[in-house]
């Protein structure tokens, strides 16, 4: 739980992503407003970080400008491998929080896998990722099926899967679990930790939920005010893999969970 | 396991599964009550004849040869038009829904062609093209393609932004995109733009056809537009002694490419 601090200047040269100066703002003239400001932070190889923060404050915009999405103010210095962003930068994939309108509805769940390799790969190794990845977030047995015919909880496995098939360095993902029941919630945060154990991908995760952010990262960077700036930055330092049970009971976890409760309601309260 | 036992069998039977028999059923019922309450003298529709002498004079007409020709002819108007309106008007939605610069420019100008009734432009495309098989196709493709460019447009322009994020997140080129996400999304949009066009298209088809095929009107367009270089003129025809010799040369003027 050391805290860290970022040199607000200079690009930190062993970062996938770094960020300084951030700010970015929407709309025009007399209804310009900031949404974002002074927000330095960087992104580190194989760490699992939490973007938390309630509605409104600029989590998703942060996100979608870190995937390419978006361009933000001048003055942002915003970098991908030591190279400012333009564009989406390649093995970054962001995983929607709407999977229902991010899924292809026409193609069938192997097809969708296949969206982003089918142009750069051969026939049999588009099949051959797309079994394998369906295998590892437990739709191997789907591959014929349409996403009309999956739940929820299947569709945002399936957008996983479709991500995963680019053999992403980055995974950016927008509250993915946000509108899934409490249960399902539970057994997709325990896969995508076991996904990304297995796989070495580096996930940066945004969510409004203490909670989930405290039990899937290794680092998690608070957000709040308006416009949007960084009010806390905190290492979780516990034990891996996770547990549902006994990773909540953890001091660690409660006295995380307490603290950046505290931060949160103080901020908004002030 | 249903689709397999649906794919053995042929395909008559299929067919004949398909049919609607309450809807069909309910139909022919009402042909009868209406023929019943005419004999009966229930009902007196003065201009209208009955069920029965409808089918008998379209019996006739089949049976003289005079009726499928006519038939065939709306049909192959009604259907090219279509086909050619439905092209056009595919690839000027799709420009006009893909690209913002092109929109904002023509938007008003299609808004204001597309309210112009379009049987107002009959008498325009007479006067430019006679009675001939290109008038009546160009009044269906130039009124057919509003349906189709309209419901293009609107297709492309309400794809979910998800799916365009989703576009971009995976890399997709800018071809790759249209063809794999926006078109199909659209699809849907643009089918009922294209029902819609295939019956606006019968309409026009029959329109256009009215004054040339109904022999009084036609000869009154005709007298006052024909021109002297075609060599069957109404005028000489009214000369000639027998009235049938005369309609027979007018429906088939040796410049016509008209079937019928």
């Amino acid at each position: 739980m050391s805290e860290i601090t970022v040199d607000p200047v200079t690009p930190a040269t062993d970062a996938i992503f770094s960020c300084r100066n951030l700010a970015i703002e929407f709309g025009h003239g007399a209804h310009r407003r900031r949404i974002l400001q002074d927000v330095n932070f960087d992104v580190h190889q194989g760490e699992f970080l939490a973007l938390l923060g309630t509605s409104g404050v600029g989590k998703t915009t942060l996100l979608r400008i870190l995937g390419g999405l978006l361009a933000p103010s001048e003055g942002t210095q915003i970098h991908f491998d030591g190279a400012p962003i333009d564009g989406p930068p390649r093995g970054v994939i962001m995983v929607f929080q709407d999977y229902a309108s991010s899924l292809l509805t026409w193609r069938t769940v192997g097809r969708n896998v296949a969206l982003g390799i089918e142009n750069s790969l051969s026939k049999a190794e588009v099949a051959q990722r797309t079994r394998e990845v369906l295998d590892m977030v437990g739709l191997g047995d789907r591959i014929d099926d349409y996403p009309a015919q999956l739940s929820g909880g299947m569709q945002q496995r399936l957008q996983l899967a479709r991500a995963l098939a680019m053999r992403p360095r980055v995974l950016l993902m927008d509250e993915p679990f946000g509108a899934l029941d409490a249960m399902t919630k539970a057994n997709l945060q325990d896969e995508l930790l076991r996904i990304q154990r297995r796989t070495g991908t580096t996930v940066v995760f945004i969510t409004h939920d203490i909670e989930e952010a405290v039990y899937v990262s290794s680092r998690v960077i608070v957000l709040s005010g308006s416009p949007g700036r960084i009010l806390l930055e905190r290492d979780v330092d516990l034990p891996s893999p996770r547990n549902q049970v006994t990773t909540k009971e953890h001091p660690e976890y409660l006295r995380l969970r307490h603290e950046i409760y505290d931060a949160v309601s103080d901020h908004v309260n002030s | 396991m249903t689709t397999q036992a649906q794919r053995a069998r042929p395909l008559g039977p299929r067919l004949l599964a398909k049919i609607n028999l309450p809807g069909v059923t309910f139909l022919i019922v009402l042909f009868a009550v209406w023929e019943a309450a005419d004999r009966a003298g229930l009902i007196d529709l003065m201009f209208l004849p009955r069920p029965s002498e409808i089918l008998s004079a379209g019996a006739t007409l089949i049976a003289q040869n005079a009726f499928l020709p006519t038939v065939g002819h709306t049909v192959s108007v009604t259907l090219t038009g279509w086909a050619i309106a439905s092209c056009s008007g595919l690839m000027i939605g799709f420009a006009l829904g893909m690209s913002r610069r092109v929109w904002v420019y023509s938007m008003s100008t299609i808004e204001l062609f597309r309210a112009l009734p379009s049987v107002v432009l009959l008498p325009i495309a007479v006067l430019v093209f006679g009675f001939s098989v290109q008038m009546e196709l160009v009044l269906v493709i130039v009124s057919a393609q509003w349906p189709v460019m309209v419901s293009a447009v609107d297709g492309v322009r309400l794809v979910p932004q998800g799916l365009r994020d989703t576009a971009t997140t995976l890399r997709l080129g800018r071809l790759e995109t249209a063809r794999k996400i926006i078109l199909p999304a659209a699809l849907p949009k643009v089918l009922v733009g294209l029902r819609l066009s295939l019956a606006l298209s019968l309409i026009l088809t029959v329109a256009a056809e009215m004054p040339r095929r109904c022999s009084v009107t036609r000869r009154a367009w005709a007298t006052r537009w024909s021109r002297p270089r075609k060599r069957c003129r109404p005028t000489r025809c009214s000369s000639t002694s027998s009235p049938s010799g005369c309609s027979a040369c007018c429906s088939t003027p040796p410049s016509s490419s008209s079937p019928g």
